[in-house]
């Protein structure tokens, strides 16, 4: 069994060349992927994130499991998780996450193991029982399954994380503008209060080169979520609507 | 909006009163889609006087009028909570009409039954009240927990009723075979106050790959730990950061 810790090196003892490889991100992009579906009134519902497995990919986390290296993870897919863990297509809080791990077994691709987790601390973990002929490979399977759901779900926290800087700085600006500008009628008709809100907001991400890393790090992530939490907003309309079209796998 | 996505976060966060961890060994791992309306619809029609019953196999009903008494129970305790935004104190004062949740074995049908019809849609109140109910946060993760547990008892029915139609000496040695998927073979709950319930099914004993499914728990007890404490504090630290939010905007207001 290879756990997340119980394998890993000490990076400190390594030649340095060898540190830079085990310090970068495992590139795993066509593994993880979010199951999507547009209804026929153009609704994008999201039904959950399965890793699509095989032996080459299930040898590389077992080995970044090793050497305690990171899942890279594409922000643009962060996005969509980051929604995803907060709301349904209806705009209400997320009941439940689900993740499927797909590998193939025998004869084509097929679902092996699942994890459906509650927000309230509910967590139903199914295993197929086709694998269980395989213990090695179940529990190798299983290993690689929890290190994936935990790289996805310990990213969603921000704070004090590398990826916070860049990813967050991009759709930070954009969602705070795209909805200032959907708000703009609102905000001339007297929304003194969201003017406000939004100039500072604005102000703090366009002046974002000289703020120190500390405050950013505190600002950037508050910002980022009341920024995202409007937008994700059903009853959003112009900027806002167009913008969560244009986002990936975002809204109506 | 940002009023509603709080209570949300806050009832999340009163609602957890424990980690509880299942483990289940299935025959098939069921599509991934949760329909909060679908899944109500087919869990609502499951009473005492179900219609769909001769499809059920014998053994399995008593599981499904569980799965359905569940969600009447979480709908009964919602709707006498005064805190509940779904309270209703009509249903509240009438005692005797909530023998379900002392009775396990209380009549469970359309008259008895305090759970919204979404059988008349003609009605618009009724389906004004399901419409709220499916909109209710902690009701949708009951329910999206009892789908997924029928979602798992219908495929075994489907086993069960599979090997009836086969010959007496090929049943018994299908069902040797097939009984085993399908249902909860470990549970642990984690409560708060530190104290720590394992509860293991029966057949786990008997079961030819016991030691393997007793270590998939443990390390799905594990990580599921830890994946759960990154969730609660993305979850606290977004609900302190909205009311935070809230707080100011009262001010300014």
């Amino acid at each position: 069994m290879v756990g997340v810790n119980s394998g890993a090196l000490s990076v400190e003892s390594l030649p340095k060349r060898r540190q830079r490889i085990y310090n970068q991100d495992v590139q795993l992009d066509a593994v993880v992927r979010l199951v999507k579906e547009r209804t026929a009134d153009e609704q994008l519902l999201c039904h959950g994130v399965t890793f699509h497995l095989n032996s080459t990919t299930l040898g590389r986390i077992t080995l970044a499991q090793q050497r305690g290296q990171n899942l890279h993870i594409p922000w643009r897919f962060l996005v969509e998780f980051w929604r995803y863990t907060l709301v349904d297509h209806r705009g209400c809080l997320q009941s439940a996450l689900s993740f499927i791990t797909i590998y193939p077994l025998t004869t084509g691709e097929k679902p092996l193991l699942k994890t459906l987790i509650s927000l309230d601390g509910d967590i139903i973990h199914q295993v197929c029982a086709d694998c269980l002929d395989y213990p090695t490979l179940t529990l190798n399977l299983s290993a690689a399954h929890y290190w994936l759901i935990q790289q996805l779900v310990g990213r969603l926290t921000w704070g004090g994380k590398a990826l916070v800087n860049r990813a967050a700085w991009g759709v930070s600006s954009l969602l705070t503008v795209g909805y200032g500008v959907s708000q703009g009628i609102e905000m001339l008709q007297g929304g003194w209060v969201l003017v406000q809100e939004m100039a500072i907001a604005s102000l703090l991400l366009v002046t974002g080169k000289w703020l120190s890393q500390g405050l950013f790090s505190l600002v950037l992530p508050a910002l980022l979520r009341y920024g995202m939490q409007r937008v994700l907003a059903p009853e959003a309309q112009g900027m806002g609507a167009k913008l969560r079209k244009w986002l990936p796998g975002w809204g109506k | 909006m940002l009023e509603d996505f709080a209570q949300s976060l806050s009832e999340v966060i009163i609602d957890i009163t424990a980690l509880e961890v299942n483990t289940m060994v299935v025959k098939q791992i069921t599509g991934d889609k949760f329909m909060p309306w679908d899944s109500y619809l087919s869990l609502y029609s499951i009473d005492t006087h179900w219609t769909a019953r001769s499809n059920i196999h014998e053994s399995l009903q008593p599981r499904y009028m569980s799965l359905r008494r569940d969600l009447e129970v979480e709908y009964l305790l919602l709707v006498c909570n005064p805190e509940s935004e779904l309270f209703d104190l009509n249903i509240a004062q009438q005692q005797d009409q909530l023998q379900i949740l002392s009775d396990p074995n209380a009549l469970m049908d359309i008259t008895h039954s305090h759970l919204p019809n979404p059988l008349i849609p003609h009605n618009t109140v009724e389906m004004q009240k399901v419409q709220d109910l499916l909109h209710n946060s902690k009701f949708s993760r009951t329910l999206r927990k009892v789908a997924e547990l029928k979602a798992a008892l219908d495929n075994r029915n489907r086993t069960l009723k599979r090997m009836d139609a086969l010959s007496p000496a090929a049943h018994a040695e299908a069902l040797e075979e097939e009984v085993k998927t399908d249902v909860i073979y470990a549970q642990t709950i984690i409560q708060l106050d530190g104290d720590i319930i394992n509860r293991y099914n029966d057949d786990l004993f008997s079961h030819p790959h016991r030691d393997l499914l007793l270590q998939i728990h443990k390390e799905s007890v594990v990580s599921g730990e830890r994946q759960w404490r990154e969730l609660l504090k993305f979850i606290v630290n977004l609900a302190q950061e909205t009311f935070a939010k809230l707080t100011e905007l009262a001010q300014r207001g």
